[in-house]
């Protein structure tokens, strides 16, 4: 799955740090960019680059919520939920979302294009509500601004 | 030293004490789930918050260090309340199903909600669930083939896991998620397989995880617990023997910080089928046309001591031999060599079966450097260097080897040198292998390597220089040169081996059997003994050279005189000695030897040449072996007389430092059987000698009269406290 | 008042180190390396009052007094950007806009403490901001400031960023220290403190982005300059984060004891709608709550305290009269059960029960003895665990039922809210 490249990437860092743990979350954010998503066989070749277990990296990554794991669509949707974008109207827009992709939130759309997950606040409280694709930010939106965004990407595909 | 006060009671302790610790000093117990002593605090279940004068919030006291005229409250209102907070939070999520589960009345947290809980519950929403199954309501799995795991019960304490990352050095459990979801649990498709997973049912508080042998079997109230010692291997772990009527249920560990520190490997906590075996052995058997078949003890008895007496008649006591054994107790084995040699009038004694090159005998006034352990099994954590030698240590002596981690832990370097790796290499700074029997020219390397650069330590050693110099020409040779270089192991990994060595505070060698039935065992031993001196450590507590036997009580059968050369106490025999298991068998095709009485040895499983033996053995007018199974030896032997096992029978075991540790009886011998001892004593009388024990209490008595090593040990006081003898 | 930390925040390009430099960057660097002695800095930031920005408050100065002097082991400093506190969005600011003023702040604290290594720990999702910090640090190491030798001072520093990956348990310290060293990140019990025992073992020290973000200009303008901004013990200024029913929610940059009010109806524009304020948590959703009637209390540590909540990291969320208290209650409490880590008792299953009643009672199966029930729950969980969580997780709910009882009494009675929410998502 990691090219040869991301895979000569991750066993520098085993050096990189004073103990080699301190890799796993740096591989995992490699294997992140590359993939965009991880599983069991991926967890066991970071954990041969990096030369530790596979116990030892698969306790670590599974403490952490912000790398998805396989199944995942191409566009992870991740809409705030947390208080002030609620006081916002986050659920508004995670129904207006759900209706608009035509799934549940935890779910991806049956062509492997979307995921749609309500997570905890994103640190973008004072442009409320918002949403993270992937690794950008969407900020103060509106149902003119999803349809925008969701028909762009759609686009891109 | 530091004062404090807790619950109005004063007590001085030493600093760096914990108030748990301090408060245990003073009887006041305070409740633990988290806490083990043996692992590494992580104060995380909250059960144990006490109140400290003048600090706000309450103090979890497992990792609290006491302070001078602290003044603690275990018992405020305070105190309690958080106590049943606690106990609340666990229990909300618990499963009520306390009647069904197999940890039912030794559950910690059933303990102490009825201690400190209340049974009303406030819980009216569903308990969390880690369901395995969909399809059943049982949420059990099997992590691994002794293991059996049920998450909904789990209070992640988390010492399941810390246990087996700390202790055992493995990492076959994990934790996994976090907050409330977080699970304890295998990789997908890895099992939990180390010889130390037992343990793991063992210091889960709760049933979360239980030990597939014996959860629904039978309800631990409905067995009774014999405290006794392991039989699988020298290290001599404590045990109880949960047992009903005749039956092994489980065997638990009998915590002894000297020899265990509370932990058992897999074999002895799993490994007693054989006392339940189908297969025992429950009435003597004699040979009649080619055919083993039951007989009544007085017949077999009388057959026996009449054949002994006629070969006695006609060619003289040294036509018959006497084979004992690691496996049976002191008492069994005393009796053994008295019957020889005061019943028969022989000394061919021996229980050597497993090799044909034997170490020289000890002698009594020494510690001799062919006794055993230098050094104790707690010592070992202790030392800064640990070198393996010609050992498979996690297999021959998996405690002794839980020592060797915890070292490791303790910042100590491990070195193994051995023809094949080991498990334990995974934690050795260097681990060499070197090609088989060539250990001797591999020592003389690195003794030469130690002389050459000087770095040996000239005052401390004690050698004078003509010595240094005798050695230094003996490892220097060409031929050593040469023969180094056979050993496989290239001069850079020699100097950094040594370089190790050099800078060791202490250094503890342990030898395994691979050395102890070297042809070169004695040149191998000596080698060491020498870098032990050049290094400077022979005097000192945490460094010596250790043999470690094989069976439970090697040491024990050695102290009670099964050697052709040695009396109990290894007084030497003041004629000529006896032959030793080699020379037996080779007296046995001379004709010399006509009968043979083996007691719990199995020559034909354990020699060698199987081949050489079987046909030698065949050859006995009379092959008498006692043991408690059909074993292969047993199958050519013309009488068998079935024993007693170990959980049958009272009686010490010398574990391989030389503690003496009492065995207790679970029940009755099986059937038909008897105590070796027992065995020996109606022979004896049949041969009109007055064995007269009633007990081997009497038995051990007289070994304390005989033995001076021995002298002084108290039957009463051996094994049930921690008071074991030690063998001086 | 002249802004400090935001003088220059939407300035084009600031970002930039050429920027930065024209805009008065990088003097409080060469001041700190030529003029004082690492001792001297402390001493500075110790005039100045600076106190933590991340939510405790504790003085800066004398957190890194606590680094033992004579320890022969490496040193650490540590930059604490998980900034996870729901309500909070100041520090990605300052790094999306102004890394250099951060990392200037951080290579005089590592010189004053004697760290020859420092990281930035960045919570995952600012994927942007760790990009923009890692060009940044590039940057410095192209122009002397970071790596051997910085500006022939003599003095070393290799600074990193480290990002986390979605766990606001990593703002804590030690498990800030714990996720670096690739555990998962459970907080470890103190004492031993960071000063001592923090990252890999060594003495470490760990401030936030907004404290680091001060320290070259302390060092620039004088302890006493800073100690005379604000209030005599919350000293300087601090950046608040506004969200929710205001009508300018943005971050204010304002000198410490500035009033609620003044902040939600001066420079947050007042109430959305003209509605009627009802609700205001001033310091992230970690801090109890207050009412219309604390609207004149001074936004500074002190005060705040005085009033009952807390400054936490100066995020303040406004509800107004048509927001629900039990709604909001049962949000917060899904945020800590889902980031509890785990490890002690109280926090991992108070936080679950306490979630799981909230959504009893919101759902309209609330019962008259869950108000108390809840009351005891929290208790049970405040000074018990581990680390603050536990406390934040529970402090929160226990300040909405003192002051907000009769809405979880109507919502039980009458099985729903006691006001109409509406739509807000247009
Ligand atoms: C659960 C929890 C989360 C925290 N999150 C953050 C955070 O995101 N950012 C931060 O700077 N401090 C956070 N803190 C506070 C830090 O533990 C620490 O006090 C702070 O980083 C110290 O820096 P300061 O003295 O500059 O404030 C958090 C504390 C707790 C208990
Ligand atoms: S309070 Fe919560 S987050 Fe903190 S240690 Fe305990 S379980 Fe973990
Ligand atoms: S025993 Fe102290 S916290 Fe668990």
């Amino acid at each position: 799955m990691l090219s040869e490249i991301a895979k000569k990437k991750i066993s520098e860092l085993k050096t990189k740090f004073p103990e080699r743990k301190s890799a796993i979350l740096p591989a995992m954010h490699m294997v992140l960019e590359e993939v965009g998503f991880y599983n069991k066989d991926i967890l066991k070749q970071v954990a041969g680059l990096l030369g530790l277990s596979e116990m030892e990296v698969a306790e670590t990554v599974s403490f952490y919520t912000y790398f998805p794991k396989e199944g995942v669509g191409k566009y992870h949707i991740q809409v705030c939920t947390n208080l002030s974008c609620m006081l916002l109207g986050a659920e508004g827009l995670v129904s207006y979302l759900e209706e608009k992709l035509k799934i549940k939130v935890g779910e991806t759309t049956p062509d492997g294009i979307f995921t749609l997950s309500a997570v905890e606040c994103l640190g973008s409280c004072g442009t409320a509500p918002m949403m993270q694709v992937n690794q950008i930010y969407y900020e103060n939106l509106n149902r003119a601004k999803i349809d925008q965004i969701i028909d762009d990407l759609k686009m891109k595909k | 030293m530091v004062t404090l006060t807790i619950d109005g009671k004063q007590i001085i302790v030493e600093e760096g004490t914990t108030i748990l610790k301090a408060a245990e000093k003073l009887g006041i117990e305070i409740p633990t789930f988290c806490y083990h002593d043996q692992l590494e605090t992580v104060g995380a279940c909250r059960m144990c918050l006490v109140e400290v004068e003048k600090i706000p919030k309450l103090q979890v006291a497992c990792a609290t260090v006491v302070s001078e005229g602290m003044v603690v409250r275990t018992d405020s209102p305070q105190v309690v309340n958080a106590r049943k907070g606690v106990l609340e939070f666990l229990l909300i999520n618990h499963p009520l199903d306390c009647p069904v589960c197999d940890k039912g009345g030794e559950c910690e947290l059933q303990n102490l909600v009825f201690k400190y809980g209340s049974d009303k519950s406030r819980f009216v929403e569903g308990k969390r669930r880690y369901i395995v199954d969909p399809k059943s309501k049982y949420d059990d799995l099997a992590i691994g083939p002794h293991i059996i795991r049920n998450m909904n019960r789990c209070i992640q304490c988390r010492k399941c896991v810390r246990f087996i990352n700390e202790i055992a050095g493995e990492d076959d459990l994990g934790t996994f998620k976090r907050g409330s979801k977080t699970e304890i649990n295998i990789l997908p498709d890895i099992p939990i397989d180390n010889p130390y997973s037992g343990n793991v049912t063992e210091i889960c508080p709760v049933g979360a995880l239980t030990s597939k042998s014996f959860r629904y079997k039978i309800r631990v109230w409905q067995t009774e617990a014999i405290p006794t010692v392991c039989p699988q291997c020298a290290d001599g772990c404590n045990i109880r023997i949960w047992k009903k009527d005749e039956r092994i249920y489980r065997i638990t560990s009998r915590r002894n910080d000297e020899v265990d520190e509370g932990f058992l490997c897999d074999k002895g906590r799993f490994g007693f089928d054989f006392v339940n075996h189908p297969d025992r052995l429950k009435n003597p058997l004699i040979k009649k046309n080619g055919k083993l078949s039951e007989a009544p003890w007085d017949e077999t008895i009388k057959f026996v001591t009449s054949s002994f007496m006629k070969i006695k008649g006609e060619t003289g006591s040294d036509s018959l031999a006497g084979v004992g054994s690691g496996k049976v107790t002191n008492e069994d084995n005393y009796l053994f060599q008295k019957f020889f040699r005061s019943v028969i009038g022989t000394n061919n004694i021996d229980h050597r079966v497993d090799s044909k090159n034997l170490l020289p005998s000890p002698d009594t006034q020494i510690r001799n450097k062919y006794f055993g352990m230098k050094n104790t099994i707690n010592q070992i954590a202790n030392s800064k260097l640990i070198l393996v030698l010609g050992c498979d240590l996690e297999k021959e002596h998996p405690i002794i080897n839980l020592r060797v981690i915890k070292a490791r832990r303790k910042g100590s370097s491990i070195l193994v040198a051995n023809p094949v790796s080991t498990r334990l290499n995974r934690f050795a700074q260097n681990g060499l292998l070197y090609k088989q029997r060539t250990e001797t020219d591999f020592l003389n390397g690195v003794l030469r390597e130690i002389i050459e650069t000087k770095q040996y330590d000239n005052a401390k050693s004690g050698f004078s220089s003509s010595e240094i110099e005798d050695l230094r020409r003996k490892v220097s040779s060409s031929d050593s040169l040469k023969a180094l270089q056979t050993t496989g192991i290239g001069a850079e990994n020699i100097k950094s081996f040594v370089n190790a060595l050099v800078k060791a505070e202490s250094i503890i060698i342990l030898c395994g059997a691979e050395i102890i039935s070297n042809p070169k065992n004695v040149e191998i031993i000596n080698s060491l003994y020498d870098l032990i001196r050049l290094t400077g450590h022979q005097d000192k507590d945490n460094s010596g050279v250790n043999l470690l036997w094989k069976h439970s009580n090697s040491q024990g059968t050695l102290d009670c005189g099964i050697l052709p050369d040695r009396l109990p106490g290894y007084v030497r025999i003041s004629g000529k000695p006896g032959l030793n298991f080699n020379l037996m068998l080779e007296a046995v095709n001379q004709g010399k030897i006509k009968a043979m009485y083996i007691m719990g040895s199995d020559p034909l499983s354990e020699y060698p040449d199987r081949e050489y033996v079987k046909s030698t053995l065949g050859k006995l007018e009379i092959l008498l072996v006692q043991d408690i199974l059909i074993t292969e030896t047993a199958k050519i032997a013309n009488v068998i007389l079935p024993g007693a096992s170990f959980a049958e029978k009272e009686g010490t075991f010398t574990n391989v430092e030389g503690r003496v540790q009492k065995l207790n009886k679970a029940f009755d011998p099986l059937a038909d059987s008897k105590a070796d001892g027992q065995i020996i004593c109606l022979l004896a009388q049949a041969m009109g000698h007055e064995f007269e024990y009633r007990t081997p209490k009497d038995i051990f008595k007289e070994l304390t009269g005989v033995s001076p090593i021995y002298s002084g040990m108290d039957w009463e006081t051996l094994g049930l406290s921690k008071k074991q003898g030690k063998v001086k | 008042m002249e802004k400090i930390l935001f003088k220059y925040i939407d300035f084009p390009e600031q970002y930039r180190i050429d920027t930065y430099i024209k805009n008065g960057g990088y003097r409080g660097l060469p001041k700190a390396l030529e003029e004082l002695s690492p001792v001297q800095i402390i001493e500075t930031v110790k005039k100045s009052g600076l106190r933590g920005r991340g939510g405790a408050g504790f003085p800066t100065g004398l957190k890194w007094g606590f680094v033992p002097k004579d320890s022969q082991k490496p040193k650490f400093l540590l930059c604490n950007a998980d900034e996870g506190e729901p309500g909070t969005f100041k520090d990605r600011s300052l790094i999306e806009n102004n890394p250099h003023q951060l990392i200037e702040g951080m290579i005089i604290a590592s010189y004053a403490i004697g760290a020859h290594k420092a990281f930035i720990y960045i919570r995952g999702e600012f994927a942007f901001g760790a990009k923009r910090l890692s060009e940044a640090i590039g940057e410095c190491y192209k122009n002397g400031y970071l790596g051997k030798n910085i500006l022939g001072s003599g003095f070393d520093l290799d600074l990193d960023v480290y990002r986390g990956a979605g766990a606001y348990v990593c703002g804590e310290e030690t498990s800030l220290m714990e996720s670096i060293e690739g555990e998962r990140a459970n907080p470890r019990l103190k004492p031993p403190f960071p000063a001592s025992v923090g990252l890999y073992k060594n003495p470490t020290v760990i401030n936030n982005v907004e404290t680091l973000s001060n320290i070259s200009h302390i060092v620039l303008n004088g302890g006493e300059w800073f100690a005379n901004i604000g209030m005599p013990k919350s000293t300087g200024t601090k950046i608040f984060s506004l969200s929710g029913h205001v009508n300018k929610p943005g971050n204010y940059e304002l000198p410490m004891g500035i009033t609620v009010r003044e902040l939600i109806f001066e420079h947050g524009g007042g109430i959305k709608d003209d509605r009627k304020l009802k609700a205001v948590i001033p310091g992230g959703v970690s801090t109890p709550i207050l009412t219309p009637a604390s609207l004149d209390v001074k936004m500074d540590f002190e005060s705040l305290y005085e009033a009952g909540s807390l400054l936490g990291s100066g995020a303040t969320i406004v509800m107004d009269e048509t927001s629900c208290i039990v709604k909001a209650a049962y949000r917060i409490s899904k945020f800590f059960e889902h980031e509890s880590c785990g490890k002690c008792v109280p926090c991992r299953e108070g936080t679950r029960w306490i979630r799981l009643i909230l959504e009893r009672i919101e759902n309209g199966k609330g019962r008259e003895e869950d108000i108390e029930l809840l009351r005891d729950i929290c208790t049970n969980i405040i000074a018990k665990t581990v680390c603050p969580l536990g406390d934040a997780a529970a402090v929160p709910i226990m300040s909405s039922i003192e002051k907000f009882r009769d809405e979880y009494e109507y919502h039980i009675k009458n099985k729903k809210c006691m006001v109409d929410l509406g739509t807000r998502f247009v």
